[in-house]
């Protein structure tokens, strides 16, 4: 499961191994890194971008901080996780506590948040100790049910909802799709920088080495415990992160926000869009996004249209078609939209050579 | 399969169509006489059945009166109703993306089946200043201006009121055994925690005493749980769950032969139970409705709005048997129309927008019951909650008959934050 | 000590129908190495095309109930035919994403033929109650009972002593090894995710009488996982006793700490319990090599 290119474009070559390590190669990915970065910052004043589409891309960029998180234990270092979203819930209530109990702003809690959560994941990852693979699976599906039990019956509060305030900077408030997409893209690019480079260091390395093969690994004198659990610590960190993020984006915290569906959900992105590999991520949450989204907007009408079948029928068959398109998916390329792209790329770049 | 020339381009046109499926969903422009109503409810999921029912029911009354009457008519004009609806898919943030979706295609009212994920939205309803028509109150309906409930009285209110009816009829009785004890059996479903808010304050008020047991949620046997109320001797049971978990009490209860009497909350329907468990099972259960019970009973003559009711279920659910929820709907329909018709008592069509409904037409509701299907409903300033009052309900024979007359509910409001 | 009494009863019953759907989870698992996540749709699937059989076509009881048996084990054949077979030798955690999508595609296909609200009850077990002190033992919790333990001896003995248990054992070392000796992998693929197909239609009609035929019947899949693997993933006896062992846990906590805080006290206990036995009680332990 590479997580580089295959082939460079030709031509290009690295003569110092600083340079080999370089995210962008050649001077056309340096043009288009920037070029796509200004298209994010100006999309939007675009024409046709309403606030429902801003909406979208806000709800995929929060998923795309955990999603990275996620991939990170599970794509990167193997530990497989059915929990992340309790992780998410813990980061977004310590973050929606924080403001409602003492009042404090969200830039002063989304750190905490994100630590809380970290501690929580720590906690749940000591198991892994023990356990391997898809018994470690378990551990995070017990994360998952813990804590939501804790949320529901240990505070009252939490099991209401309550709301949080918006986020601000100065005299701005960020309550709105518009002003809030400034704070969830750039939130999203840093932490998508800051996941691909600390891959490609020295944790990222062990992470790698640990899922191929743990016993060689610990014979290579990887503390494998260690980073194990470093794996979980920065998968939810980034998860509490996007809690608090999304506490402050709705402008309320509640309980079924976070369930073991979403957190199934959060898996199928990377899945789908390739373990072990950052833009796979990127790929799969967009996928996912706009999947769901067609049940969203399509299911009702599908419902009108065919009232006399029994009630909930349109939707069903939504749901028929939608799960039949992403399992042929699969069966077409099970190892995600990152290699689909990566043999897309191989394949302009050898034109008109075969390999 | 990999790496074929046919499998890439499978891959590509799916990809494609995928992706731009969402943009050809296009802008709607609202043409002149027209008022959107807007509905979000989980239409997938394990509550999507009820949900449906409420969504359906309000749909179809508000298809009839553009049907049969031309829409809606005030002094001022007529306008149609158009009737829009999303998948929340029980998420909260989908809720608010379904309430963007449905302002930029114009919506004025906002309705909806609530749960968790609904309460979000009273940020975006007030925000946008949409009035907020619902059967079915979540906890932050009651705290906001915007928003109008037609049914029970607010999640705290189902046990306090059967409580307080409970007292009435052991006064009535003349206090047998000194000291009454009550008993609730709940399922760890989110909502009950907000039943159950401060409760033990209010048991002591009342000066009786409440036992609370709870059974998990994907349990097959509550009969543990029920022992434990039948020791504790408690005179009668409350059920605080859905039709689900009442199902599995019934069982247990039937089959330890216990002779506590058990009443459904407002969660669910005894008609959801008759039809989920039977009619043998649901024999002698106790419930409560704030409006009439769709079943048919040939003992009860129905109001003008409970024929009507039955007559849109046939015509437009011809193979499915009755549902209450539906009437859930059918009655915010039927506000929502009267709002709209009050408001167009005094404003034209075009300056119909969510604050002049609410101004004009909500805020001004007195007295209107669905056309006899719910006691009065009268909205004041201060006071959205609906016709505050409810009837209790028992099965008998497979039927639904009255067990009390109508009565005053409580007016607890879970304070804010 | 009759509230324990009841709590061990009612906590055995349960288990008995968590252990009825953790075997079918093992059986795929020890036959095709995927953690089959529609089990629980699986189980919903069953139960609707059981009462459709009873209800809809009025057929008698005990045709209805060997209909949908025999239906349950084609659905688990047309799955595995369908989905699985392309995905052999690809990646596990494709395989298991699989199965989460094919648990949409049957909530959608349930709800498009019979709708999202809950069916019309059927009644299958008679109301006869046994009493034992206080505590209380209905003719549908004896079934499930019963029927669970039976199941699960049959397939013990199954897998231990005749040549197709042994086929599908071998099969889940290695589906190559097992070509390579001249096995009929896809038969037996086929073979197993029938016969889970099977235990879940039953148990599907088990849970359906009880808590009504409803969409919900699919979360019973949540804490049929911590059974299966508290048994061990490959080991069917460790599934049952798995089941059984999680329901007591639920029961008993719940009982007596309240709040229902025996599901997540099942979990923490199993997880306390995996780290002694990481394997699971009856699983078998993996020899790794470098």
């Amino acid at each position: 499961m590479a997580n580089t290119s295959f082939y460079p474009p030709s031509g290009v070559y690295s003569d110092q191994y600083k340079k080999d390590m370089r995210i962008i190669k050649t001077k056309t990915q340096m043009v288009m890194s920037i070029a796509a970065l200004i298209m994010l910052f100006v999309l939007p004043v675009l024409p046709y971008v309403s606030g429902y589409v801003l909406r979208l891309i806000i709800g995929a960029a929060i998923a795309l901080i955990i999603c990275l998180g996620l991939n990170i234990l599970t794509g990167y270092c193997g530990q497989l996780n059915i929990g992340q979203s309790a992780f998410v819930m813990v980061g977004a209530f310590t973050s929606a506590l924080l403001n409602s109990k003492f009042g404090l702003p969200f830039w002063a809690t989304f750190i905490p948040a994100g630590l809380a959560a970290a501690a929580v994941g720590v906690f749940f990852g000591i198991p892994s100790v023990r356990l391997k693979g898809l018994y470690l699976a378990l551990t995070t599906l017990g994360a998952q049910i813990i804590l939501a039990w804790v949320a529901l019956f240990g505070f009252p509060i939490t099991a209401a909802g309550f709301s949080v305030d918006p986020i601000k900077i100065g005299s701005i408030v960020f309550n709105s799709p518009q002003k809030f997409y400034y704070i969830a893209i750039p939130f999203a690019v840093v932490m998508t920088f800051f996941a691909k480079n600390m891959m490609r260091s020295k944790p990222g390395r062990a992470f790698i080495a640990v899922r191929d093969n743990d016993k060689a690994a610990e014979g290579m004198g990887i503390d494998i415990f260690r980073y194990k659990l470093l794996a979980f610590a920065i998968c939810t960190f980034y998860a509490g992160v996007a809690g608090s993020l999304l506490v402050h984006y709705m402008m309320w915290a509640q309980l079924e926000s976070f369930t073991l569906q979403d957190s199934i959900w959060y898996l199928v992105m990377i899945i789908v869009g390739g373990l072990g590999s950052i833009e796979g991520t990127i790929f799969g949450v967009i996928f996912i996004t706009v999947l769901k989204e067609i049940v969203f907007v399509i299911g009702p009408i599908a419902e009108t249209k065919l009232s006399f079948l029994p009630m909930g029928a349109g939707s069903g068959l939504l749901l028929i078609i939608i799960g039949g398109m992403a399992i042929l998916f699969l069966t077409v390329e099970p190892r995600g939209l990152a290699h689909r792209w990566n043999l897309f790329k191989a394949y302009y770049r050898l034109w008109p050579f075969g390999y | 399969m990999t790496g074929g020339r046919t499998s890439g381009v499978i891959f590509t046109a799916l990809i494609a169509s995928i992706l731009f499926a969402p943009l050809s969903t296009g802008h709607a422009a609202e043409p002149m006489g027209e008022v959107v109503v807007g509905n979000i409810s989980a239409m997938t999921g394990p509550t999507s059945g009820t949900h449906m029912m409420c969504q359906s029911g309000s749909r179809d009354y508000l298809n009839y009166l553009n049907e049969e009457k031309g829409g809606v008519s005030g002094k001022d004009g007529k306008v149609k109703i158009k009737y829009l609806a999303y998948d929340s898919q029980y998420v909260a943030a989908k809720a608010k993306d379904g309430f963007a979706r449905l302002r930029e295609q114009g919506m004025e009212i906002l309705t909806h089946c609530a749960s968790g994920h609904s309460d979000a939205l009273m940020m975006d309803y007030e925000q946008a200043k949409i009035p907020l028509v619902t059967g079915s109150q979540g906890v932050a309906s009651l705290w906001s201006d915007w928003a109008y409930g037609n049914y029970h009285s607010g999640i705290a209110n189902m046990i306090r009121t059967w409580i307080v009816w409970q007292k009435g009829e052991w006064v009535k009785a003349g206090k047998p055994g000194g000291a009454l004890v009550l008993g609730t059996i709940t399922t760890d479903e989110p909502y009950v925690p907000l039943a159950l808010w401060d409760i033990d304050s209010f048991v002591k008020e009342q000066g009786i005493s409440l036992v609370k047991e709870t059974i998990p949620k994907g349990t097959t046997d509550a009969s543990p749980q029920l022992l434990r109320l039948k020791q504790a001797g408690a005179k009668q049971i409350y059920v605080l769950s859905s039709a689900n978990g009442a199902v599995v009490v019934l069982q247990s209860a039937k089959s330890m032969n216990l002779d506590i009497p058990l009443t459904q909350c407002a969660a669910a329907t005894l008609g959801d139970v008759i039809s989920l468990g039977g009619p043998k099972l649901a024999e002698g259960y106790q419930g409560e409705y704030f409006f009439e019970p769709m079943s048919e009973n040939p003992k009860l003559k129905a109001s003008p709005g409970l024929a009507l009711a039955r007559e849109l279920w046939k015509k437009n659910h011809p193979n499915q048997s009755p549902n209450d929820m539906y009437l859930n709907g059918i009655l915010s329909g039927m506000v929502i129309a009267e709002g709209v018709h009050l408001a167009l008592n005094e404003v034209p069509p075009d300056k119909l927008n969510g604050e002049t409904i609410k101004k004009y037409g909500f805020d001004r509701i007195k007295g209107f019951s669905g056309m006899g299907l719910t006691k009065s409903i009268t909205y004041t300033h201060d006071d959205h909650i609906g016709p505050k009052q409810v009837r209790y309900w028992v099965v008998r024979n497979g039927y639904v008959e009255p067990l009390s007359d109508w009565m005053p509910t409580t007016t607890f409001r879970i304070p804010k934050k | 000590m009759e509230f324990i009494g009841s709590l061990i009863i009612s906590g055995l019953m349960n288990g008995a129908i968590y252990g009825l759907v953790a075997l079918g989870f093992v059986l795929i698992y020890k036959s095709s190495s995927v953690l089959n996540f529609s089990q629980g749709h699986m189980l919903l699937l069953g139960a609707y095309i059981f009462w459709f059989f009873k209800s809809s076509m009025g057929l008698n009881l005990y045709l209805s109930l060997l209909l949908a048996i025999g239906v349950g084990f084609l659905i688990g054949i047309l799955i595995e035919r369908l989905t699985l077979r392309r995905l052999i030798g690809q990646p596990l955690i494709s395989m298991i994403t699989v199965t989460i999508f094919l648990s949409l595609v049957i909530e959608g296909f349930v709800s498009l033929i019979w709708g999202s609200y809950p069916l019309q009850h059927i009644a299958i077990f008679s109301n006869r109650c046994f009493n034992i002190g206080s505590c209380v033992l209905t003719t549908q919790n004896l079934y499930a009972f019963g029927l669970a333990l039976t199941t699960a001896l049959a397939l013990i003995l199954f897998f231990r002593y005749t040549n197709l248990g042994l086929a599908m054992r071998g099969v889940a070392e290695g589906h190559q090894i097992m070509q390579g000796m001249g096995i009929s992998v896809k038969k037996i693929l086929n073979i197993s995710w029938g016969i889970a197909g099977m235990a879940a239609t039953i148990g599907g009609i088990i849970l359906g009488s009880t808590l009504g035929f409803r969409l919900g019947l699919s979360h019973i899949g949540l804490l049929a996982i911590p059974a299966a693997f508290i048994g061990g993933l490959e080991s069917p006896e460790g599934a049952i006793l798995g089941g059984l062992l999680i329901g007591l846990c639920e029961s008993i906590v719940s009982g007596y700490i309240g709040n229902a805080a025996g599901v997540p006290a099942a979990f923490m206990i199993l997880i306390v319990a995996m780290i002694f036995k990481p394997y699971g009680l009856f699983g078998l332990v993996k020899i790794e090599r470098v």
